[in-house]
């Protein structure tokens, strides 16, 4: 008897949610917007932690050396900074001279002037250096400390000091971008849970009479929660596919227009990574979203 | 013992109004009683109380000699399944076929899908309302939803059929045909409560007639008119 009456209220949650089509397709789109806003909010982040990543990674610190420390002495100061393992030291490279000119006249464009200069000078005027990247911004005043406590003699001075107040700056700014994305993804959650709490309570409101119905023909409470449950199970279902859907949709709608505004970007490659993990959460969030709404609305009309 | 005894019962609503005042009657298993009133003589009120759907500020209902204020709430939905409920607005459930309909009063008591196909149609066939067992209660008159409406409210064979005006909505041969098969129902033994305003119909039964004034039993005979004043 238990089964068949599991089987029954799992029929029932399955016809209140497809018989009543418009009040279905209302309520489907409006968690579908809700779960939607969610889902370019998640993508933003990851957009925005992503060019944060990038931006982080291209500050360093170079540490030049006296001409006279020679080659091998640097590879050993390299080597005994690699093996103290610091923990605030994400990579060291190492830069000779040779290639640090070559480095230059590329990027002058191998221009006529630069080199004639040069000739006149004759010899290489670049110093070799370590190029040192930090973990988190805010280690580098730290790291460039201990280099000049610790290698001073050798040091004819590394690129901090001028670097400072850019790098105090953007240190500031990742900061705030991370915390004002942080406070709008819950922003952004937060209306989306109030919209669907609401939405499904109105589209319970639309039932009332019928529950008073199933109560007057001996059906208990547990009998007229069940399929209700359900019905909000099968909304958050049917909206974060369909919220999904569009999310994809957005991705390559957009991507032409991302690629024309930053080179070298393809954000359907880009999320592509991460989509299935997307699609997963949204629809856990959208099934649970779901049945504790209906949870929550379909108390006030079970007998107390 | 009767079926159904009420003790100087009482019950006034939150807001100070008083819809029963100091009731006592005894109804017999088999009886066809009509209760006749103006409206907001406390018809539905006295009604609900048998059902189990308000409760007594004071005073006490018995069922079966029961006090009925005393069944544990987890198990009044199992006590309604002693009453057949019909209303003027039919309450039928929208999203449903007219068998469906019929059919869930015996779904949530846990009937096998077999025995519940056979009892519908059968019930449906005495209603003269099986040819549209696909039907949806928008599609189909006011007379036939009411009939539906009753197929659903006996097809498990209440003890109590409670029926609050049920010919309210619907033209005078759709309520005799209603009314003719409430007498059918009450044949078989199940006792039958009419609450109606409508004069013909309870002239007509010559049946025990109760009439209620502001939430008062004014008068209780064994078979009665419909006269509201006297």
């Amino acid at each position: 008897m238990k089964t068949i009456k599991l089987a029954r209220v799992l029929r029932e949650g399955w016809q209140n949610f497809y018989r009543d089509k418009w009040l279905t397709l209302a309520t489907v789109i409006i968690i579908t917007l809700s779960l939607y806003l969610i889902g370019v909010a998640i993508f933003l982040g990851f957009g925005v932690l992503h060019v944060i990543d990038s931006v982080e990674n291209r500050i360093n610190i170079s540490m030049y050396f006296d001409f006279t420390v020679d080659e091998n002495k640097i590879l050993e100061i390299k080597k005994e900074l690699e093996e103290k393992s610091i923990k605030q030291i994400q990579s060291i490279t190492y830069i000779s001279r040779e290639k640090a000119l070559e480095d230059f006249m590329k990027q002058e464009g191998d221009s006529k002037e630069i080199k004639d200069a040069l000739d006149m000078i004759g010899e290489n005027p670049l110093p070799a250096s370590l190029v040192i990247v930090a973990n988190d911004t805010s280690d580098y005043d730290g790291i460039d400390k201990y280099l000049h406590q610790e290698y001073d003699e050798y040091i004819m001075n590394t690129n901090l000091e001028k670097n400072k107040g850019v790098i105090s700056e953007l240190q500031k700014f990742i900061v705030f971008v991370r915390n004002g994305g942080i406070l709008l993804g819950m922003l952004f959650a937060i209306i989306a849970i109030l919209v669907t709490l609401n939405t499904v309570r109105m589209s319970l409101y639309a039932h009332r009479k019928e529950f008073e119905v199933m109560r007057l023909v001996g059906a208990s409470n547990l009998y007229i929660k069940i399929p209700t449950l359900v019905e909000g199970i099968l909304y958050g279902f049917a909206s974060a596919l369909l919220a999904s859907m569009f999310l994809i949709g957005t991705i390559f709608a957009i991507n032409p227009f991302a690629k024309q505004i930053i080179e070298n970007v393809n954000i359907v490659d880009f999320y592509g990574k991460n989509i299935t993990q997307v699609i997963l959460v949204m629809i856990i969030f959208g099934i649970t979203l779901g049945f504790i709404s209906s949870f929550l609305a379909i108390q006030r009309y079970l007998e107390k | 013992m009767k079926l159904i005894n009420l003790e100087n019962v009482s019950k006034e609503y939150n807001d100070g109004f008083i819809a029963l005042d100091n009731v006592t009657c005894a109804i017999d298993q088999g009886e066809f009683i009509s209760l006749v009133g103006s409206s907001g003589a406390g018809k539905s009120t006295l009604l609900k109380m048998i059902y189990a759907d308000e409760f007594p500020s004071e005073g006490t209902v018995y069922f079966g000699g029961r006090d009925i204020s005393e069944i544990k709430r987890k198990i009044l939905p199992h006590f309604r399944r002693n009453f057949g409920t019909v209303f003027q607005d039919f309450k039928l459930l929208q999203q449903k076929t007219v068998f469906e309909n019929v059919a869930y009063t015996l779904e949530v008591q846990g009937k096998s899908d077999a025995q519940i196909y056979d009892e519908v149609h059968n019930i449906l066939k005495i209603m003269g309302m099986d040819d549209k067992s696909d039907k949806y209660p928008y599609q189909i008159s006011g007379g036939e939803q009411q009939r539906v409406s009753l197929a659903r409210a006996v097809i498990h064979r209440p003890r109590v059929l409670i029926a609050d005006e049920p010919t309210g909505n619907l033209d005078p041969i759709s309520a005799l045909s209603i009314v003719k098969l409430l007498l059918k129902i009450n044949s078989f033994g199940t006792t039958v409560i009419l609450a109606t305003h409508d004069k013909s119909v309870v002239d007509k039964l010559n049946r025990r007639v109760i009439l209620m004034d502001k939430g008062r039993i004014v008068r209780d005979d064994m078979h009665g008119k419909y006269i509201i004043s006297g």
